[in-house]
């Protein structure tokens, strides 16, 4: 054992058994749309919290054949990113993408990319915290049999409170969202930008949670809604007045960048594939 | 317009795996040999070796050197490797008393069948910097002689030694496990994990579990937060044999030892109703058990987990450590550190949508503050 | 070498083409997919794609059952032979194999989950002459709804029994509870209907 300096590893790293009980689970979670499926998670060779749960998706997903890419942050350069990639193509040679329109398979944390999606492509989440109900109870017994008799009276109180409170709701990224009318799901968490997106789209949406052991799906053309109490409706993050810095773009998710002049701050894409095009587009005149 | 894009996460991440290399080797000393780990660093071995959850003291070695000592990070390291081992077979269930005996103690009794044998242990050391280590020229090879002339039988440790746990149960004193005889026991590797947990699952997860988190909750317990407070019916440590039965023949074949540390810890009694087959309602009253079982040599981390084991057997569940999600979820090293260190990664897209949140509410409070204003005015 | 042993189903790679499919399949219910031609000696030539189907989601964690209409149970002692998954009863079974017949009144035996846990039921997998999405020579057509669907889909089941299907509503009737439904032609031919669709018979 100890001479083995070359150790193998199966294609795409996972032994097959392995991609059988997640392509099953898989499988189940696009039956039941929003409804976490537990699966048994593996340890990777990336820590527990940095997109196990996407990988294992994407693992079980991939051949020989598919392009991939991978973002974080919008980003396909960022440094997560980059490692992910890193250890897919060495168990399995794949071609990867930085093209939106070219990847067969997106895997993304935080992020839902700017350009449309086909229904030719499946978009994986990278999921830290599957449980929207878990900012309300914090025990799983109990959010199980919750969303089992779809019981959400907690997390509309929770909602209320935020307005009695605060006069609006206050969550952010991770915006709670009911898919087909039956379970809520936790977004990822995405912005509440891409939130709309996950409604009736193209494509179909996984998401993988690999700490916390569950799998769950929207499948193309599913009602997605994102929670909201009568005369407070969801909102969008606020970008009104604001343009990226390199593109231009006045309708993208903008990071804020704090900097020395420009009145301390400026702003940029979160999707770089999508900037980068844009501000060729504008260079070409169009 | 002030912006650089911040690039190159490919080479960001290439260099940093070089610079942290150089720092292993930058003395230019001798490189560690995994024999030195394994013999000298014999209980970082054991805990890699436990937490990671694979008997192996040579891959433990490797990933004790490979993590700079990091014992959290080795452990995951052959967790992972762990994770790509195809599963060939399954072992015949161990059992303790076919210990080869290295440490045997019980504090339930003043001596006990056999004896009491201290054996490799601190716990009477005195705990005293030793400079003498700081020039260690040689190892003295020879295994310890036995100096006391009052001692006429050496305890016979070949001979398969009695757990004082079936003196009690012969004693009526002790409860019996809930057997369950035909069933396959839980695989936390291979099945979903699905609260609540049966207790072949919970002894599994606390077996795996961050040594410190584990003596943590069952230091809690202890305290009154689980009020389990065990007197220690034994701790044994020794070297067990693994069988399986051959695949062609059906006959026991021992395929190989593991060292282990074994705890049986006795709890408070508890009274129970039990319905004989004649229908008639019977009383019993019986000591609890709680168990423990680590691979390795670790008193500390058994005992700990015997607390825990009963603790969480429980019925009622009226304090965190009682409950199984707190304790169950919270204890695997491999996971928390993971999900603690994941904070490092970006969270800007997140970040932008909780400052989008503040300055919302921030402007309400102006309004709210104004409005304020105006009704004082009135 | 012998030419016959490059004719195995290859675990790694086919499977992964033929799951690919299969997920197609349930994305977008109702939709008529191909199951990928694999060359490799399957001694279940007869029904080789329903026996792709098992070879790539079962394994020794699953347990199956065959409803069949010959008497030879050959398809049963093909799984068990290549997948090592296990032979279980209706009521147990993750995967129900229909082939060639019906499941009638004995559908409301298979597992249908629990409102914790609704993943823990079975899938049916049927296998028939043909399906299509024109209504040549069909009596019927069978119109879905639901997840999947941009608006509506109809699938055309020749010489399929209207009240099997009535038997499926009937099952799927208590969503999340339910089964999903998988349907394979002889001519590889796939089309799902997972349990969070809406099925309704237009004759």
């Amino acid at each position: 054992m100890m001479n083995k300096t070359d150790y193998q590893y199966n294609f795409a790293f996972l032994d097959e058994n392995t991609k059988r009980e997640i392509r099953r689970c898989i499988i189940k979670a696009v039956c039941i749309p929003g409804f976490q499926v537990p699966f048994a998670s593996r340890e990777l060779p990336i820590f527990f919290g940095w997109g196990t749960g996407g990988l294992q998706i994407t693992l079980s997903v991939i051949g020989k054949e598919t392009v991939l890419k991978v973002i974080d942050q919008g980003d396909d350069d960022s440094v997560n990113a980059v490692n992910l990639k890193r250890l897919i193509i060495s168990t399995t040679n794949i071609k990867t993408t930085e093209d939106t329109k070219e990847a067969d398979i997106i895997q993304s944390r935080h992020r839902i990319t700017e350009d449309s999606l086909t229904e030719e492509q499946i978009y994986i989440f990278q999921v830290p915290l599957p449980e929207p109900l878990r900012k309300v109870e914090p025990k799983e017994i109990e959010t199980r049999r919750m969303h089992g008799e779809k019981d959400y009276g907690k997390m509309y109180v929770k909602l209320y409170e935020d307005i009695l409170h605060h006069g609006e709701i206050t969550i952010g990224a991770d915006y709670p969202a009911l898919v087909n009318e039956r379970y809520i799901i936790a977004t990822s968490p995405i912005p509440r930008w891409d939130v709309p997106r996950l409604n009736l789209s193209e494509n179909l949406f996984l998401f993988g949670a690999g700490r916390e052991r569950k799998i769950y799906a929207v499948p193309p053309y599913t009602k997605v809604e994102p929670l909201s109490l009568e005369d407070y409706p969801f909102r969008k993050e606020d970008f009104s007045g604001k343009e990226c810095g390199i593109c231009g773009s006045r309708d993208s998710y903008l990071n804020e960048l704090p900097s020395e002049d420009d009145n301390g701050k400026s702003y940029v894409c979160s999707d770089s594939f999508y900037c980068r095009t844009n501000k060729l587009k504008s260079k070409d005149g169009t | 317009m002030g912006y650089i894009g911040v690039k190159g996460g490919k080479d960001a991440i290439t260099n940093s795996e070089k610079t942290v290399d150089y720092y292993r080797k930058k003395n230019k000393d001798k490189p560690v040999e995994l024999e030195q780990i394994k013999n000298q660093m014999r209980l970082a071995v054991d805990k890699v070796m436990s937490e990671g959850s694979l008997y192996c003291p040579e891959i433990a070695a490797l990933a004790v050197k490979q993590a700079e000592g990091d014992l959290l990070e080795a452990s995951y390291l052959v967790r992972a490797f762990r994770s790509t081992l195809p599963r060939v077979g399954y072992s015949i269930g161990v059992k303790s008393d076919e210990m080869f005996i290295i440490r045997r103690i019980s504090s339930s009794f003043q001596d006990i069948p056999g004896g009491q044998i201290l054996g490799p242990s601190r716990d009477y050391s005195l705990r005293l910097l030793d400079f003498k280590l700081i020039n260690e020229e040689k190892f003295n090879a020879d295994p310890p002689r036995i100096e006391n002339e009052n001692i006429s039988n050496e305890p016979d440790i070949f001979k398969p030694m009695e757990k004082v746990i079936d003196y009690l149960r012969k004693e009526s004193l002790l409860e019996y496990p809930v057997r369950n005889n035909n069933k396959k026991p839980y695989d936390i590797t291979r099945d979903q994990v699905n609260m609540p947990l049966e207790r072949s699952a919970r002894l599994q997860r606390l077996t795996r579990g961050e040594e410190g988190a584990i003596l943590a909750f069952g230091y809690a317990s202890m305290r009154g937060w689980g009020s389990v407070h065990p007197t220690l019916a034994e701790v044994r440590v020794g070297y067990m044999p693994v069988k399986i039965r051959h695949p062609h023949w059906n006959f026991e074949v021992t395929i190989g030892r593991i060292t282990a540390t074994e705890v049986d810890s006795i709890c408070s009694f508890k009274k129970d109703t039990v319905v004989s087959e004649s229908g008639e309602k019977e009383i019993k009253y019986n000591f609890t058990l709680g168990y423990g079982f680590v691979f390795g040599h670790n008193d500390k981390k058994a005992i700990a987990m015997s607390i825990l084991d009963r603790t969480l057997s429980e019925k009622e569940n009226n304090s965190p450590v009682k409950d199984q999600e707190f304790v169950l979820y919270h204890i695997d090293g491999i996971e928390s550190q993971g999900f603690i260190s994941h904070l490092k990664l970006p969270h800007y897209v997140t970040f932008q949508s909780a400052m989008d949140r503040l300055r919302s509410m921030k402007k309400n409070v102006f309004h709210e503050d104004k409005e304020l204003i105006a009704s004082y005015d009135e | 070498m012998n030419k016959t042993d490059d004719k195995i189903f290859d675990i790694v790679h086919d499977s992964q083409k033929v799951f690919s499919i299969i997920l197609k399949a349930f994305s977008f219910p109702g939709r008529i997919f191909k199951i990928p031609e694999i060359d490799f000696l399957c001694d279940y030539e007869l029904q080789k794609y329903i026996a792709v189907f098992g070879l790539t989601l079962l394994d020794f964690e699953t347990t199956f059952h065959v409803i069949d209409d010959s008497t030879d149970s050959l398809f049963k002692k093909y799984i068990i032979k290549n997948s090592q998954a296990e032979y279980s009863g209706l009521s147990d079974a993750d995967f129900i194999f229909v082939i060639n017949t019906y499941l009638s009144d004995s559908i409301n035996n298979i597992k249908k989950g629990s409102l914790i846990d609704p993943s823990k039921s079975a899938v049916l997998v049927y296998l028939l002459e043909n399906i299509a999405d024109t209504s040549k020579g069909s009596e019927y057509t069978v119109k879905l709804s639901g997840p999947g669907i941009k608006e509506k889909k109809y699938l055309h089941l020749n010489n399929f029994k209207e009240c099997e299907i009535k038997k499926w509503i009937s099952v799927n009737k208590e969503f999340p509870l339910g089964v999903d439904i998988v349907l394979i032609s002889k001519n590889g031919e796939i089309a799902a209907i997972p349990r969070s669709i809406k099925i309704e018979i237009n004759t």
